[in-house]
């Protein structure tokens, strides 16, 4: 039974004609959710979804250091929850990759709580042909606790790309870095909400958070919203963000190499989701995200060999 | 852990004296279509007036309270009374305004300014203008300026038909059709062709009356190739009971014009302020607002700017200090809808005391807005942790030919420049009011000095009490 939903929530609203305050989608309520738990130390999971509901629980041990990759590579409707809890002193890395094909729906969600000195660091590449809407909130109870997230992506035809990521500080010298670069092609259209909330009492925090967005479509869409909620003095919060085409310097440099500009074009979107397939250091999600981008792109290169 | 001591609050007594009322007309409390009816026989509205008045209620009573923002719980429109009419008609000259309105005016230094430094001054007093003066020189190039209802009935009748609440209509939002229905007072200004006015005139807006809400209607053309500087200021005493300014700003700038539109905002700390403020600007046309905004209990403020012509342009340069009991959320709205526009955004907010300050922003770059460009700057100052300073950003870009940047800081004032003022011999107070004015001086700078002079003492006056 199809019921609609609605997601990826900004923290705090803003105007509704801007129409970011929320994402509403359509979900089959019929589909059975299947569980998972893994209690980690020290060892590396593989998570390989394909569609369905799932959810996933995953504790991380005191000190323990856990690496999760996620390939999730749906081609029908597919809802993921991964819930994580970092006891004191545990790094976490999830590195997902979200491709959907045949244009399927992609709901992903994330949750992070973090004890004293935890580490958690995200690593996602947004790619496919199907809609994809994921949602983290990462929750840096304890103090000296922080995140990393990285995010890469590529719009193309179509797609929607809905991202949604809030990170509440509570402890004290916590630590929060967002940054995403992506490129947006033909009409795809792409929401970035980032919301870095300093709570009273986390003193000597740091929040950054840093978005880059290449437009390289007649009818692309993008919606940037970075925001910093503050109920601490003794905090350092910033946020960015540069939207465009190629800046001239960049243009000036690949043509200087005898790349003109739709070439250039190319090489900078594919840019943005490779630097994120090289960041966790893991041959088989390197793998998968490079052949996702063949995947992705091969229409474009064949065209242009036509053409010589 | 920092020390903290207390310094007693200064004197605010030019802002918070009470005049007491001696009200020519005070409408009863509340909003029905009847006191709608009185409010338009009282003004002798012409009839698509009258009509316009009722179809905004309609429009207010249909629309919801705003799901975002700052909590407006503790304003009853059951409470406020909408139109309260001083007992004199407007004057062009200050002899003949009666000595206590006039004594209230003085305080705030208008006929002085006027003198020195302005082309003409309008001065409303609750609802309705008391005064409203332009110089000989400048009424000679054509410049009209006068108060909104002679506008309404005399020769401009026409041109005020046409433009009156076109660019922010009663569906606009709540406070817009609130506006539409209860609106009163305000100014009309006509800059012809060509014509540039070298010193700036001035609307005050001063609401005496307890319980009472202001609802001026500012309407501004400036023609072709011309440009004006229009400032506006406001305060009233503070009350144990809301007051409500509901203001409307329509500001269309034609052609190659200019306009700089100025307001330090000073309502007493019981005031709801939503207002409402839009500028059209047509082709190489620029508006720059300036803006600073120190009073209200809960304000809701965003200047907006539609750039419709090719290559125009709009700045807006901002200040918002939110001390104890306030919560002020603040900041503009852009929308890119010719080719070659720019727009630049730079704010600064200080929260204190408890106060609350929310800078909100939306860049809107259309589809046919090709080579836009726009940058937005806000930095944010938290001076203690019982306050909040919230930063709400939005950006929805609709063309690949587009540059947009946005940059925005939270933090609090560096030890060590305090250190360093105090070990030239300053106090730890007044070291953190320089640092205040200096962290504030993007508008300060952009402002006549007389203004620059007074958004200054008022930031030394909200500094005043806490220091730590």
């Amino acid at each position: 039974m199809k019921e609609t939903i609605q997601i990826n929530k900004l923290p705090t609203p803003t105007w509704n004609f801007l129409r970011v305050n929320s994402a509403t989608v359509q979900w089959d309520s019929s589909i059975p959710t299947a569980e998972e738990h893994y209690t980690a130390s020290d060892s590396p999971i593989k998570l390989c979804e394909g569609f369905g509901s799932k959810k996933v629980t995953i504790s991380a041990g005191e000190g323990s250091t856990v690496t999760v990759v996620e390939l999730v590579n749906p081609a029908d409707a597919s809802r993921t929850e991964l819930d994580f809890e970092l006891a004191a002193g545990a790094k976490v890395k999830l590195v997902q990759l979200l491709n959907p094909s045949n244009g399927a729906l992609l709901i992903h969600r994330v949750t992070a709580r973090l004890a004293e000195g935890a580490k958690f660091s995200l690593i996602s590449a947004a790619l496919g042909d199907g809609d994809i809407y994921t949602d983290t909130a990462v929750e840096l109870d304890g103090d000296s606790s922080s995140l990393e997230a990285d995010y890469g992506y590529l719009g193309m035809n179509a797609q929607k790309i809905d991202i949604n990521l809030a990170v509440n500080h509570w402890g004290k010298k916590t630590e929060s870095e967002i940054k995403a670069n992506g490129a947006l092609m033909d009409s795809a259209e792409k929401v970035f909400r980032g919301t870095i909330d300093f709570k009273n009492g986390s003193s000597d925090s740091v929040g950054a958070e840093n978005e880059t967005v290449l437009m390289l479509g007649d009818n692309v869409v993008n919606k940037t919203v970075p925001l910093i909620l503050c109920a601490e003095e003794n905090v350092e919060g910033s946020h960015g963000a540069t939207i465009g085409e190629l800046d001239d310097a960049t243009l000036f440099y690949f043509e200087s190499r005898g790349i003109d500009k739709e070439h250039a074009s190319d090489i900078m979107a594919r840019a943005s989701v490779e630097r994120i397939a090289r960041l966790p250091g893991d041959g088989e999600f390197e793998k998968a995200v490079e052949e996702a981008l063949v995947r992705q792109l091969k229409p474009q290169f064949e065209g242009d060999g036509e053409d010589e | 852990m920092k020390e903290k001591s207390q310094v007693a609050d200064i004197d605010r007594s030019i802002y918070d004296i009470t005049d007491v009322e001696n009200d020519a007309y005070r409408m009863e409390e509340g909003l029905t279509p009847e006191i709608i009816d009185k409010l338009s026989k009282e003004k002798d509205d012409p009839v698509w007036m009258q009509q316009f008045r009722l179809q905004s209620l309609q429009i207010y009573n249909e629309t919801p309270i705003p799901n975002w923002g700052p909590s407006i719980e503790g304003l009853d429109m059951a409470h406020i009374a909408t139109y309260v009419r001083p007992k004199t008609n407007m004057k062009n000259d200050w002899k003949d305004v009666p000595d206590d309105i006039k004594e209230t005016f003085e305080r705030l230094g208008i006929p002085e300014a006027e003198r020195k430094s302005l082309a003409g001054v309008g001065a409303q007093y609750d609802s309705e203008l008391v005064y409203h003066n332009v110089r000989e020189e400048v009424a000679a190039e054509g410049v009209v300026y006068t108060d909104m209802e002679s506008a309404l009935k005399g020769e401009y009748a026409d041109m005020v038909h046409k433009y009156f609440m076109k660019l922010v209509t009663p569906h606009d939002h709540k406070f817009a059709a609130l506006h539409g229905a209860v609106w009163s007072g305000g100014s009309f200004v006509y800059v012809p062709k060509g014509v540039h006015l070298s010193i700036p005139l001035q609307s005050y807006f001063r609401l005496n009356a307890k319980g009472a809400g202001q609802f001026e209607h500012t309407l501004i053309i400036v023609d072709e190739g011309a440009s004006l500087h229009f400032i506006e200021g406001c305060s009233a005493p503070k009350y144990n009971v809301a007051n409500l300014h509901a203001g409307c700003v329509e500001l269309y700038i034609k052609k190659n014009a200019k306009l700089r539109y100025s307001t330090i905002e000073n309502w007493s700390k019981n005031m709801y302020n939503l207002n409402t403020k839009r500028a059209l600007v047509e082709e190489g046309g620029t508006i720059e607002w300036i803006s600073g905004s120190f009073g209200s209990h809960t304000g809701c403020l965003y200047p907006m700017s539609v750039l419709k012509g090719d290559n125009s342009k709009s700045e807006f340069t901002g200040v918002t200090f939110a001390g104890k009991g306030q919560d002020l959320d603040t900041g503009a709205k852009v929308v890119h809808m010719g080719k070659n526009t720019s727009s630049y955004m730079n704010t600064r907010s200080i929260s204190k005391s408890g106060g609350v300050s929310t800078f909100r922003s939306s860049v809107v770059v259309q589809k046919g807005a090709t080579g836009a460009k726009s940058s937005v700057s806000c930095q944010s100052l938290m001076l203690d942790s019982e306050s909040r300073s919230d930063t709400i950003p939005a950006m929805d870009i609709r063309t690949k030919d587009a540059a947009v940047g946005h940059e925005a800081k939270i933090g609090s004032i560096s030890s060590d420049a305090v250190f360093y003022l105090m070990s030239r011999g300053m106090s730890e107070e007044d070291a953190r009011a320089l640092i205040v004015s200096g962290f504030a001086d993007n508008v300060s700078k952009e402002l006549p000095v007389e203004y620059a002079v007074e958004m200054n003492n008022l930031i030394r006056l909200e500094m005043k009490g806490s220091i730590g």
